[in-house]
């Protein structure tokens, strides 16, 4: 899933400076999951926001709205009459939802709540971890299914460092090191045979460096 | 009605006795301005609660839970704990003291009577004066 972490409330404030009436809008799915941008987070946001204008004497409308999944147009017409009302729209969607929440509906003023940052997992409940980079050229087969590329601080494909210490990584104690993790998985699954397999370094062609992508299946469009 | 800083929202655990006996005694057994009601678990407050709470004019907001090692969903209470105290951090990002939101454990065999608990967080409150805030009912009118 995506992860996100709710902007300062400061910056919001700024962000919809000016604006009159505020639609709140969240997202079911990836965000909802890790606390940031939910039903409930939005009638946190709302909640705060209301307390704020009316600290600052502000006569702001608010009012709240959640959808299924906010990066899927066919959920978007579904707030049509709320978004039509207001006259700037609070989304505590990640970036591809406030995207395309303004490419749904063009005239109107989008703002993100929420800082986007990660593709992750829940560990435990209140934690989320990066686990995936979408490099578009996935290698979790060669490494007992965990990413170095993203778990590794070094990124390094082909063994680990010599700052490994206890399973910790050198940047931060705090880390573990995704190459102790590695060997502890193949060693379980009696693959440790897999190390020994030199792993080319990685095609960034096929990530973000290369450019923005875009997948088309013919077979799913209309 | 002057705005003194007297409205409070009290949510209890609905096991807690001593609370349900002062709810089912009516509203005339309870001092002005405070808001009782019973939670199926303390950890059914969410932050958005106790922030609507406010948002909606209340001055401070009092969270009863069970004894520590007493929850009957095992840690329903150290939750609402946690979420009581993340909510209190959120006020702050408002300047409003944190202290307007206060998290209890019942103490276990020897708890306090209600309504001395509600009564002194009441005057904690009334010390702090008004949030300012009315949620839009004007400064003269916070009845809820």
């Amino acid at each position: 899933m995506i992860v996100a972490e709710r902007k300062p409330l400061a910056e919001i404030l700024e962000l919809v400076r000016g604006a009159r009436k505020v639609l709140v809008v969240g997202c079911e799915t990836c965000v909802a999951e890790c606390a940031a941008g939910g039903r409930k987070e939005v009638a946190e946001t709302a909640a705060l926001l209301r307390m704020a204008f009316e600290q600052a004497g502000a006569d702001v409308e608010i009012r709240e709205a959640s959808l299924d999944r906010q990066c899927v147009n066919q959920f978007l017409a579904e707030v049509g009459e709320e978004v039509a009302w207001a006259d700037t729209i609070l989304s505590l969607g990640c970036g591809a939802g406030v995207q395309a929440l303004a490419r749904f509906y063009p005239d109107k003023v989008f703002v993100p709540a929420l800082n986007t940052q990660f593709i992750g997992t829940t560990v435990e409940a209140g934690v989320w971890a990066e686990d995936c980079s979408g490099c578009g050229d996935c290698k979790l087969a060669y490494f007992g299914a965990v990413c170095p590329l993203t778990r590794c601080s070094k990124r390094l494909l082909n063994g680990p460092c010599g700052g490994s210490r206890e399973g910790k990584c050198e940047v931060s104690p705090e880390v573990d090191c995704a190459w102790q993790l590695i060997y502890d998985r193949l060693a379980a699954l009696g693959q440790l045979d897999r190390l020994r397999a030199y792993v080319a370094p990685n095609d960034w062609s096929t990530s973000h460096s290369g450019r923005p992508r875009t997948i088309i299946r013919e077979d799913r469009r209309v | 009605m002057s705005r003194l800083g007297e409205q409070i929202v009290v949510r209890f655990c609905h096991n807690q006795t001593g609370f349900m006996n002062l709810l089912k005694a009516g509203p005339q057994a309870l001092p002005s301005g405070v808001d009782l009601a019973p939670l199926p678990c303390s950890s059914k407050v969410e932050p958005y609660h106790i922030l609507s709470f406010f948002a909606a004019g209340a001055d401070g907001a009092l969270i009863q839970a069970c004894p520590l090692g007493a929850c009957r969903f095992v840690d329903g209470n150290l939750r609402a704990a946690k979420r009581a105290a993340y909510a209190a951090e959120r006020l702050s990002e408002l300047g409003l003291d944190p202290a307007r939101v206060r998290f209890r454990f019942a103490e276990a065999g020897s708890e306090l009577d209600p309504m001395e608990i509600i009564k002194d967080f009441k005057e904690n409150i009334r010390a702090l004066g008004p949030t300012g805030l009315t949620g839009g009912r004007g400064a003269g009118g916070n009845e809820k």
